[in-house]
C-alpha cells in the first residue's frame, strides 16, 4: 500500500480535483444559503463524496479493467439514453427517471464518459485498418450515436460536447490535419451559418485557404473547397427555405441571447452585472448582492461562476481558473507518459471535455459564449455530472498509476 | 493515415496552446469585466435595482345573445408587499388593519419570495373603503405595503347564470404549480364555467412595467427607457347564445327547488336558457371571499355549486323511450299496426314487472303518448340489446356533449361489454334489459344530453354540439371571431322522426297524453314526460319538450328532483318557458356584427 502512494499515485490531479471540488461546495452553499434550501449543500456534499470514492475505486482498479469494459460500458449507456428517452416521454418533462436520487440525473453525463473510452479503445487497436475511410466513418458512428440520443432528449449542450471528445481525439490519434480540418469544416459551417450570411461566406472561404495551405495535391484542394461551397449554400437554402420564422429564431435566440431580452438575454446581462461588480478581491463570502437577492437565476448550476466571480473577485476566479489549467495540463501529461495508445488518447478526450465544459459555462457567464446549459465541472451543482467529473478523474488517476505498463 | 504523428510532440504542444488561449481569453475578459469597469458594473449592481410592477389586464366582458352585458368589471383595491422590503415585525399591526390572520400573512410572503423577493405579492384584494384610508393614512409607517387599483367581477341584469358564467377566484398554490409559469401567486383565474373553460381567452396578457430603483428603495425612473417594458394586452369579450330574460325566467321557475332546465335552439345548437338549482351568486368570490362563505357553499346538502344541468346524471325514465321507437321504426322491427296488450304489468324471467296503468291494446303511437312501460319492455325484448345501445349512442348519451364547459358527464349507456364489466360475464340476464326499455336501470343522462336529443328529435336528426359562446370580440383589435362547433345527421328517415313527433305531440295535445300541463295558448307543444325511479327517496321529474311543432324554435329538457311524477312537475315549467320564449318577448332579432368564422373552436 505504501508503495502504491510513493510512486503510481498521481497526487497533482488528486490534490486539483479536490480544491476544485471543495471551491464547488462553497459556491452552492453561498447560492442556496439565503434561498431556503440548505438541503442542497448537503446533497452536493454527498454527491462529491459519492464521486471521490467513485474515482478512488476507478483508480484500483487493475490495468486494463477500462480498456477492456469500454465497450460494454458504452451499450450500458446506450441502453441508459433510450431509456430515458421512452421513459422521460412517460413523466412529460425531461426530468429523468434519476431525478429521483435528487441529483437531476442524466445518463447523458455518463455517456460521455463511455463514448470516451470506446473511441479511444476504437482507434488504439483498429486505426491502422484498410479501408481508412472505414475507420473514421465508424468513428463518427460512435460519438454520433449518443450525441443524437442526446439531441432527442432535447439536451443541446450536452450534444455539443460530443464535437469535443471526438475532434481532439482524432487530431491526437495522429490524423493528418488535412482531414481534421476537412471534418471540422461542415460543423463550423453549420454553426456560421446559424450565426448569419456573413459568418458564413467568412467560414468557407477560411477553410478554402486552409485546405490550399494543409494539402499537397491542389486538385484534392480545390475539391475540398468545392465541397464546402456547395454545403454552405445547402445550408444557406436549409436555413432560409425550410425551416419556419419561428424555429429560426429559436436558434437564433440560442446563439445570441440578447436578441430575447425577457428570457436568456436578462439572465445573461443579470450574471455579467455579478461578475463585474466583484472588482479584484470580490464582496466577500455570502455577500454578494446579486447573487444572495437571487438576481441570478440557476445561480447554483449553469451560473455558478457568478457566485465566484461576485464573492471572491478576480483573484478568487483566476485562482479557480487556475486549478482547471493545472488539471488540463495535467492531462494532456499523463497522455504522453502512458505506455498504452488507449489511455493516452482516453486521456485526451477527458482533458478536452473538461476543458469545454470549463471555456463554454464560463464562457457563457460572461458573454463570450452562447447560453448552452453544461455544468462547470466539479462546481456546478447537479449530481450526474459531478459524478461523471470524478469518474473522469479516477481514469487519469488509474492511468497515471498503470503507466508504465503496456 | 494515422500512425505517422500519433501524439507527437507539435500535437500535445498544440493541445497545450489551446488551453492556454482558451484560460486565457477567459481571464482577459474578466480583468475588462472585473478590474477596468467594474466600476460601472458595481454602479448597477449596488446602486441600481430594476423592480418589475405587473400591469393587469381588464378581463374580457360576457354578454347575452341580445348584447346585454351579464358580467363586467369594477374597480376594487388591493393592498399588497414587496417582501424584499417588507419587515416582519411590521406583521401585527398589518394583522389587525386587514383583518386578515398573520399566518396567512407570512405564508402569502414565503410563496412569493420563493418566486423574487421584489415581486410584489398580493396579500388582500377587494378591500373596504374604510381599510384603505387607514391604510393610506399609515402609509409612511409601512415599509414595502402598496396598495393598488385592481378590476373585480361584477354581475349585472336579472339572470345569475352561475353554473355558466362560472366564478373567478384567486389561484390556488396547486394551480400554480398545474397553469404554468404566466400566473403568481395573488392572480385572478376562472375557476368554473367559462371562465375557466375560456381562462386564456377572457383573462388577456399580463403587461410589466420595469422601474430602476436605488439602493434606498426610491423609483428612480423607467428601467432601460422602458425599452423591455411589456404594455398589457386587455382580455377579449364572450358574446353568448344565452337569452337572459329566457334564463331569469328559467331561474326564478327552479327557485326553491333542486332540479335543470336547458334550452337549445334547434336550427344551431345555441344554448338559449341553462339553469341549475339551487345556485349560488358568483359575486362572492370576485372580491374577498371570507372562509365562512366558502364552506357555507361548499357544505350546503344541496351543493349549489354543482351544475345540474351538465353534470348530474339521472335514469332518463320515460323520457328516454323514444330512443327504442326510433330504433324499433327504423330497423323495421316493427310498424305502427304493431300492437301489445297491456294488462297494467308484464310477468317476465319470473319476475312481475310493474306499469303505472291498464292501457288495453295499444301501438307504438299510443304507448308513447300514455307512456306504457308495457308495450316498451315487449319491444326491448324485440328490439335486443345492441340496437338499443347503438341508437343511444346515435342521440348522444354515454359521451359529453362537448359544450363549451370544462364541468361535464358523460353519463352512462349501457352495453353488453359495460354489463359484463360491472354484473360479470353470464351474470345478467335479459331481464335486465326490461328496465332499460322505459329508461330506469343503468341508464343515466345529464339534463343538457336530454335537450339535446330532444333537439335532435325536433329537427329531424340534426345533433349539433350545444354551445354558449357565439362569438369572440378580440380585446385589442376589436375583430369578431365566430366560434365554430360540430354538427352530425344522425341516420334515421323522415318519416320514423314524423311518426316519433306525432307521438309526442299527443304527448302533449292528445286525449290520453300525459304531458298536458306543457301545454301554451297559441302554440303548438310536443314533448314527453319521464319519471326517474329514486331509491333514496321522491321520484324525479322529467320533461323534455320542442316548440312550435312545425318550425321548432325552442327544445328543452326539464329536470325537477324529488318531486314525484314528471307530468306535474317538470311539464309545467317547460309550459311556462315555452310561453314566454315565444308569446311574450318574441324572439328578439339578433345583432350579427360582421366577423371573421374563427378556423377552430376558440379554447
Amino acid at each position: 500500500m505504501f508503495d502504491f502512494f510513493k510512486d503510481s499515485f498521481d497526487y497533482k490531479t488528486f490534490t486539483l480535483a479536490v480544491i476544485l471540488g471543495c471551491i464547488g461546495l462553497l459556491a452552492v452553499n453561498s447560492a442556496t444559503y439565503n434561498s431556503g434550501m440548505h438541503d442542497y449543500f448537503m446533497r452536493d456534499l454527498l454527491w462529491q463524496s459519492i464521486g471521490l470514492v467513485v474515482a478512488i475505486a476507478i483508480m484500483f482498479s487493475s490495468n486494463r479493467f477500462l480498456e477492456n469494459s469500454a465497450y460494454f460500458f458504452y451499450i450500458v449507456a446506450i441502453l441508459l439514453l433510450i431509456f430515458v428517452l421512452v421513459a422521460g416521454k412517460r413523466v412529460a418533462s425531461h426530468t429523468s427517471w434519476l431525478g429521483i436520487l435528487g441529483g437531476g440525473g442524466q445518463p447523458s453525463e455518463l455517456a460521455k464518459v463511455a463514448s470516451i473510452l470506446t473511441l479511444s479503445k476504437f482507434l488504439a487497436e483498429k486505426s491502422n485498418q484498410r479501408p481508412q475511410w472505414q475507420v473514421i466513418a465508424i468513428a463518427i458512428g460512435i460519438v454520433a450515436l449518443p450525441m443524437l440520443l442526446t439531441m432527442l432528449q432535447p439536451d443541446l449542450g450536452t450534444t455539443i460536447v460530443y464535437l469535443a471528445i471526438f475532434f481532439p481525439i482524432l487530431f491526437w490519434a495522429g490524423l493528418p490535419p488535412i482531414v481534421v480540418v476537412g471534418l471540422i469544416a461542415p460543423v463550423a459551417i453549420v454553426f456560421a451559418e446559424f450565426t448569419g450570411t456573413a459568418a458564413l461566406l467568412m467560414t468557407v472561404v477560411i477553410f478554402g485557404v486552409l485546405f490550399f495551405i494543409l494539402s499537397r495535391k491542389k486538385l484534392f484542394a480545390v475539391t475540398l473547397s468545392f465541397v464546402a461551397v456547395s454545403f454552405g449554400l445547402f445550408m444557406e437554402y436549409f436555413y432560409r427555405k425550410l425551416l419556419q420564422p419561428h424555429q429560426q429564431k429559436r436558434i437564433q435566440i440560442f446563439l445570441n441571447p440578447n436578441l430575447d431580452p425577457q428570457g436568456a438575454g436578462y439572465n445573461a446581462l443579470q450574471a455579467r452585472v455579478a461578475i463585474g461588480s466583484g472588482g479584484l478581491f470580490g464582496k466577500g463570502y455570502l455577500h454578494g448582492a446579486q447573487t444572495q437577492l437571487r438576481f441570478v437565476p440557476a445561480r447554483w448550476t449553469d451560473f455558478i461562476f457568478t457566485v465566484i466571480g461576485e464573492e471572491f473577485g478576480f483573484v478568487g476566479a483566476a485562482f479557480t481558473l487556475l486549478a482547471f489549467g493545472a488539471l488540463f495540463f495535467r492531462g494532456i501529461r499523463i497522455a504522453e507518459l502512458v505506455k498504452t495508445r488507449f489511455a493516452s488518447l482516453a486521456s485526451v478526450g477527458i482533458t478536452s471535455v473538461l476543458l469545454f465544459h470549463v471555456f463554454i459555462n464560463i464562457g457563457m457567464n460572461i458573454n463570450l459564449a452562447p447560453i448552452v446549459g453544461i455544468p462547470l465541472p466539479f462546481i456546478s451543482y447537479g449530481g450526474s455530472s459531478i459524478l461523471a467529473d470524478w469518474m473522469m478523474i479516477g481514469i487519469l488517476l488509474n492511468f497515471y498509476a498503470h503507466r508504465k505498463e503496456h | 493515415m494515422f500512425d505517422a504523428d500519433f501524439g507527437s510532440r507539435a500535437r500535445s504542444i498544440m493541445m497545450r496552446g489551446v488551453i492556454v488561449v482558451a484560460l486565457f481569453a477567459i481571464m482577459a475578459k474578466l480583468g475588462d469585466m472585473q478590474l477596468v469597469n467594474e466600476v460601472i458594473y458595481g454602479k448597477k449592481s449596488e446602486d441600481i435595482t430594476t423592480r418589475v410592477f405587473v400591469q393587469q389586464p381588464l378581463r374580457g366582458e360576457i354578454f347575452d345573445r341580445n348584447g346585454k352585458v351579464m358580467v363586467e368589471n369594477d374597480p376594487a383595491y388591493e393592498v399588497s408587499v414587496i417582501p424584499y422590503e417588507f419587515r416582519t415585525d411590521q406583521i401585527p399591526a398589518l394583522d389587525s388593519l386587514l383583518q386578515m390572520d398573520s399566518v396567512d400573512i407570512v405564508r402569502r410572503i414565503q410563496i412569493g419570495e420563493t418566486i423574487s423577493p421584489f415581486f410584489p405579492v398580493r396579500l388582500k384584494r377587494d378591500i373596504s373603503v374604510a381599510t384603505l384610508y387607514s391604510i393610506e393614512e399609515h402609509l409612511k409607517d409601512f415599509k414595502g405595503v402598496y396598495f393598488d387599483i385592481e378590476p373585480k367581477r361584477v354581475y349585472v341584469g336579472e339572470a345569475r347564470a352561475a353554473h355558466i358564467l362560472g366564478f373567478t377566484k384567486e389561484i390556488s398554490e396547486n394551480q400554480l404549480t398545474t397553469l404554468g409559469d404566466y400566473y403568481k401567486p395573488g392572480d385572478i383565474v376562472g375557476y368554473t364555467g367559462l371562465e375557466a373553460s375560456y381562462e386564456t381567452i377572457l383573462r388577456g396578457q399580463k403587461g410589466y412595467k420595469y422601474l430602476a430603483v436605488n439602493a434606498r428603495g426610491q423609483v428612480m425612473g423607467p428601467y432601460d427607457d422602458g425599452k423591455i417594458d411589456i404594455p398589457a394586452q386587455d382580455g377579449s369579450d364572450l358574446y353568448l347564445s344565452v337569452d337572459e330574460g329566457l334564463q331569469a325566467k328559467a331561474e326564478s321557475l327552479l327557485a326553491g327547488k333542486r332540479g335543470a332546465v336547458v334550452a337549445l335552439d334547434p336550427s344551431d345548437g345555441e344554448v338559449l336558457a341553462m339553469a341549475s338549482a339551487p345556485d349560488f351568486s358568483p359575486e362572492v368570490f370576485s372580491g374577498y371571499t371570507s372562509k365562512a362563505e366558502w364552506d357555507k357553499l361548499l357544505n350546503n346538502p344541496d351543493h349549489p355549486l354543482f351544475d345540474r344541468a351538465t353534470m348530474a346524471v339521472l335514469p332518463p325514465g320515460s323520457t328516454f323511450k323514444m330512443v327504442l321507437a326510433s330504433a324499433a321504426l327504423q330497423d323495421s322491427v316493427i310498424n305502427t299496426s304493431w300492437t301489445v296488450h297491456c294488462t297494467g304489468s308484464f310477468y317476465y324471467g319470473g319476475r312481475v314487472f310493474g306499469d303505472d296503468a291498464v292501457h288495453g291494446t295499444v301501438n307504438i303511437e299510443k304507448a308513447l303518448e300514455m307512456s306504457c312501460d308495457v308495450f316498451f319492455y315487449n319491444l326491448m325484448l324485440k328490439v335486443g340489446f345492441d340496437t338499443w345501445t347503438k341508437f343511444g349512442r346515435m342521440f348522444g348519451f354515454g359521451s359529453k356533449t362537448g359544450i363549451d364547459l370544462q364541468e361535464e358527464s358523460p353519463g352512462i349507456m349501457p352495453s353488453k361489454s359495460y354489463y359484463d364489466r360491472i354484473f360479470g360475464k353470464n351474470r345478467w340476464t335479459s331481464g335486465y334489459l326490461l328496465s332499460l326499455g322505459i329508461g330506469q336501470g343503468e341508464v343515466s343522462v345529464t339534463p343538457l344530453q336530454l335537450a339535446a336529443y330532444t333537439m335532435a328529435i325536433s329537427n329531424y336528426g340534426h345533433y349539433y354540439q350545444p354551445h354558449l359562446v357565439r362569438y369572440i370580440k378580440d380585446g385589442k383589435t376589436g375583430k369578431i371571431y365566430y366560434t365554430q362547433y360540430g354538427e352530425r345527421t344522425i341516420p334515421i328517415s323522415t318519416e320514423v322522426f314524423d311518426q316519433i313527433r306525432q307521438a309526442m305531440y299527443l304527448v302533449v295535445n292528445g286525449p290520453g297524453g300525459t304531458g298536458h300541463e306543457a301545454q301554451v295558448p297559441g302554440v303548438v307543444v310536443a314533448g314527453k314526460t319521464g319519471t326517474a325511479q329514486n331509491p333514496h327517496g321522491k321520484d324525479h321529474a322529467w320533461f323534455v319538450a320542442f316548440a312550435p311543432f312545425d318550425h321548432p324554435k325552442i327544445a328543452l329538457a326539464v329536470l325537477v328532483e324529488n318531486v314525484g311524477w314528471g307530468g306535474s312537475y317538470a311539464a309545467p315549467i317547460a309550459g311556462q318557458l315555452i310561453k314566454y320564449y315565444l308569446n311574450e318577448t318574441g324572439i328578439a332579432p339578433q345583432v350579427e356584427p360582421n366577423g371573421v368564422v374563427a378556423t377552430a373552436a376558440a379554447r
